[in-house]
Protein backbone atom coordinates (compact mmCIF):
# COMPACT_ATOMS: atom_id res chain seq x y z
CA UNK A 1 0.00 0.00 0.00
CA UNK A 2 1.18 3.60 -0.86
CA UNK A 3 0.93 5.67 1.80
CA UNK A 4 1.15 9.12 -0.44
CA UNK A 5 -0.71 10.57 -3.28
CA UNK A 6 -0.59 13.40 -5.00
CA UNK A 7 -3.59 14.53 -7.08
CA UNK A 8 -3.28 17.16 -9.30
CA UNK A 9 -5.97 19.85 -9.08
CA UNK A 10 -7.12 21.65 -12.95
CA UNK A 11 -11.01 20.85 -13.11
CA UNK A 12 -13.79 20.35 -11.12
CA UNK A 13 -13.70 16.79 -11.80
CA UNK A 14 -10.10 16.51 -10.02
CA UNK A 15 -11.93 17.96 -6.68
CA UNK A 16 -14.29 14.62 -6.80
CA UNK A 17 -11.02 12.72 -7.72
CA UNK A 18 -8.89 14.12 -4.87
CA UNK A 19 -12.14 13.59 -1.95
CA UNK A 20 -12.15 9.80 -3.02
CA UNK A 21 -8.31 9.04 -2.90
CA UNK A 22 -8.63 10.73 0.44
CA UNK A 23 -10.95 8.15 1.81
CA UNK A 24 -9.29 5.28 0.35
CA UNK A 25 -6.23 6.09 1.73
CA UNK A 26 -7.77 6.99 5.24
CA UNK A 27 -10.27 3.85 5.29
CA UNK A 28 -7.19 1.16 6.19
CA UNK A 29 -6.20 3.70 8.94
CA UNK A 30 -8.99 2.69 11.00
CA UNK A 31 -10.96 6.10 11.15
CA UNK A 32 -14.97 5.60 11.68
CA UNK A 33 -17.48 6.23 9.07
CA UNK A 34 -18.27 9.71 10.23
CA UNK A 35 -14.73 10.65 10.21
CA UNK A 36 -14.25 9.39 6.90
CA UNK A 37 -16.64 11.97 5.26
CA UNK A 38 -15.32 14.81 7.35
CA UNK A 39 -11.85 14.26 5.56
CA UNK A 40 -13.38 13.89 2.55
CA UNK A 41 -15.29 16.89 3.26
CA UNK A 42 -12.37 19.22 3.88
CA UNK A 43 -10.72 17.65 1.36
CA UNK A 44 -13.45 19.16 -0.98
CA UNK A 45 -13.23 22.46 0.07
CA UNK A 46 -9.67 22.90 -0.42
CA UNK A 47 -9.66 21.38 -3.55
CA UNK A 48 -12.84 23.32 -4.74
CA UNK A 49 -10.43 26.68 -3.39
CA UNK A 50 -7.64 25.95 -5.54
CA UNK A 51 -9.90 25.08 -8.57
CA UNK A 52 -11.87 28.73 -7.94
CA UNK A 53 -9.31 30.63 -7.03
CA UNK A 54 -6.13 29.29 -8.22
CA UNK A 55 -7.19 27.29 -11.33
CA UNK A 56 -4.60 24.67 -10.78
CA UNK A 57 -2.45 23.00 -8.12
CA UNK A 58 -2.04 19.80 -6.29
CA UNK A 59 -3.13 17.83 -3.32
CA UNK A 60 -1.01 15.53 -1.49
CA UNK A 61 -2.32 12.86 0.66
CA UNK A 62 -0.50 11.57 3.36
CA UNK A 63 -0.34 8.88 6.02
CA UNK A 64 1.48 10.04 9.49
CA UNK A 65 2.66 8.38 12.66
CA UNK A 66 3.55 10.57 15.31
CA UNK A 67 4.48 7.96 18.44
CA UNK A 68 1.19 5.72 18.89
CA UNK A 69 -0.86 8.18 16.68
CA UNK A 70 -1.80 7.35 13.02
CA UNK A 71 -3.65 9.97 10.95
CA UNK A 72 -4.12 11.27 7.60
CA UNK A 73 -1.66 14.21 6.57
CA UNK A 74 -3.63 16.59 3.40
CA UNK A 75 -1.17 19.45 2.47
CA UNK A 76 -3.00 21.51 -0.93
CA UNK A 77 -0.87 23.99 -2.37
CA UNK A 78 -1.22 25.92 -5.34
CA UNK A 79 0.90 28.79 -7.22
CA UNK A 80 -2.07 31.24 -7.33
CA UNK A 81 -3.26 34.66 -6.70
CA UNK A 82 -2.62 34.25 -2.63
CA UNK A 83 -4.84 35.02 0.49
CA UNK A 84 -4.36 38.88 1.34
CA UNK A 85 -6.01 38.63 4.46
CA UNK A 86 -5.76 34.96 5.99
CA UNK A 87 -7.26 35.55 9.87
CA UNK A 88 -10.38 37.22 7.68
CA UNK A 89 -10.23 33.88 5.44
CA UNK A 90 -11.02 31.91 8.25
CA UNK A 91 -13.96 33.70 9.79
CA UNK A 92 -17.21 32.20 9.06
CA UNK A 93 -18.90 33.95 5.82
CA UNK A 94 -15.97 35.78 4.83
CA UNK A 95 -15.66 35.53 0.93
CA UNK A 96 -14.30 36.88 -2.14
CA UNK A 97 -15.94 35.48 -4.38
CA UNK A 98 -19.48 35.65 -3.41
CA UNK A 99 -19.03 31.82 -1.82
CA UNK A 100 -20.69 30.93 1.41
CA UNK A 101 -17.29 31.79 2.83
CA UNK A 102 -17.66 28.34 5.11
CA UNK A 103 -15.01 26.43 3.56
CA UNK A 104 -11.81 27.58 5.13
CA UNK A 105 -13.04 27.92 8.78
CA UNK A 106 -15.47 24.83 8.29
CA UNK A 107 -12.63 22.82 7.19
CA UNK A 108 -10.49 23.66 10.00
CA UNK A 109 -13.44 22.64 12.37
CA UNK A 110 -13.54 18.97 10.66
CA UNK A 111 -9.75 18.71 11.06
CA UNK A 112 -7.76 17.88 14.34
CA UNK A 113 -4.93 20.17 13.08
CA UNK A 114 -5.21 23.05 10.15
CA UNK A 115 -2.31 25.77 9.06
CA UNK A 116 -2.71 27.90 6.40
CA UNK A 117 0.24 30.11 4.85
CA UNK A 118 -0.70 32.33 1.91
CA UNK A 119 1.75 35.36 0.21
CA UNK A 120 0.07 37.54 -2.22
CA UNK A 121 1.16 36.49 -5.83
CA UNK A 122 2.91 33.35 -4.83
CA UNK A 123 -0.01 30.99 -3.94
CA UNK A 124 -1.30 29.54 -0.82
CA UNK A 125 -0.61 26.42 1.11
CA UNK A 126 -2.75 24.73 3.55
CA UNK A 127 -1.81 21.90 6.07
CA UNK A 128 -4.62 19.91 7.91
CA UNK A 129 -4.45 16.60 9.73
CA UNK A 130 -7.00 14.38 11.12
CA UNK A 131 -5.62 11.26 13.81
CA UNK A 132 -7.50 8.23 14.48
CA UNK A 133 -9.04 8.11 18.27
CA UNK B 1 -21.70 17.60 0.68
CA UNK B 2 -19.03 20.43 0.75
CA UNK B 3 -19.96 24.59 1.10
CA UNK B 4 -20.01 24.69 -2.56
CA UNK B 5 -22.49 21.50 -3.25
CA UNK B 6 -24.81 23.19 -0.18
CA UNK B 7 -24.70 26.32 -1.98
CA UNK B 8 -25.81 24.69 -5.53
CA UNK B 9 -28.70 23.11 -3.06
CA UNK B 10 -29.83 26.00 -1.80
CA UNK B 11 -29.75 27.83 -5.05
CA UNK B 12 -31.75 25.23 -6.95
CA UNK B 13 -34.33 25.44 -3.63
CA UNK B 14 -34.73 29.61 -4.12
CA UNK B 15 -35.58 29.26 -7.79
CA UNK B 16 -38.11 26.66 -7.57
CA UNK B 17 -39.80 28.71 -4.98
CA UNK B 18 -39.60 32.06 -7.58
CA UNK B 19 -41.27 29.30 -10.01
CA UNK B 20 -44.11 29.11 -7.16
CA UNK B 21 -43.00 25.58 -6.07
CA UNK B 22 -42.25 24.12 -2.74
CA UNK B 23 -38.73 21.86 -2.38
CA UNK B 24 -38.35 19.58 0.77
CA UNK B 25 -34.67 17.97 0.32
CA UNK B 26 -34.94 14.70 1.72
CA UNK B 27 -32.03 11.59 2.09
CA UNK B 28 -29.32 13.33 3.30
CA UNK B 29 -26.83 10.85 5.37
CA UNK B 30 -26.34 10.78 9.32
CA UNK B 31 -22.56 11.25 8.04
CA UNK B 32 -23.55 13.85 5.67
CA UNK B 33 -26.00 15.42 8.15
CA UNK B 34 -22.85 15.69 10.95
CA UNK B 35 -20.02 17.51 8.68
CA UNK B 36 -22.81 19.91 7.47
CA UNK B 37 -23.46 21.11 11.12
CA UNK B 38 -19.55 21.00 11.52
CA UNK B 39 -19.06 22.98 8.87
CA UNK B 40 -21.27 25.49 9.65
CA UNK B 41 -23.91 24.95 6.41
CA UNK B 42 -27.93 25.32 7.14
CA UNK B 43 -30.41 25.27 4.55
CA UNK B 44 -32.09 28.44 6.00
CA UNK B 45 -35.65 28.14 4.99
CA UNK B 46 -35.86 25.26 3.02
CA UNK B 47 -37.60 22.08 4.90
CA UNK B 48 -36.39 18.89 5.13
CA UNK B 49 -37.26 15.34 5.68
CA UNK B 50 -36.01 12.00 6.34
CA UNK B 51 -36.59 10.08 2.62
CA UNK B 52 -38.87 10.15 0.18
CA UNK B 53 -41.99 9.57 1.64
CA UNK B 54 -42.18 11.87 4.55
CA UNK B 55 -41.53 14.32 1.88
CA UNK B 56 -44.24 13.97 -0.12
CA UNK B 57 -46.20 14.14 3.39
CA UNK B 58 -44.40 17.58 4.48
CA UNK B 59 -46.34 18.42 0.99
CA UNK B 60 -49.69 17.10 1.38
CA UNK B 61 -49.83 18.67 4.78
CA UNK B 62 -49.41 22.03 3.40
CA UNK B 63 -52.09 20.79 0.27
CA UNK B 64 -49.39 21.06 -2.39
CA UNK B 65 -49.40 17.23 -3.03
CA UNK B 66 -52.76 14.78 -3.23
CA UNK B 67 -51.17 11.36 -2.44
CA UNK B 68 -54.26 9.80 -3.69
CA UNK B 69 -54.29 11.09 -7.60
Amino acid sequence: MTDEVRVPINADSDVVSARRQGRTLAEPLGFSSSELTFIATAISEVARNIVRYAGQGTIILRCVREGDKRGLLIVACDHGPGIADVVQAMQDGYSTSGSLGMGLPGARRLMDAFDIVSEVGKGTRVSMRKWVR
Amino acid sequence: MDSFASRTLRHIAYMTKLLGAQTVIVGIQPDIAFSMVQLGLTLEGIETALDLEEGLMCLARQGRYNRDR
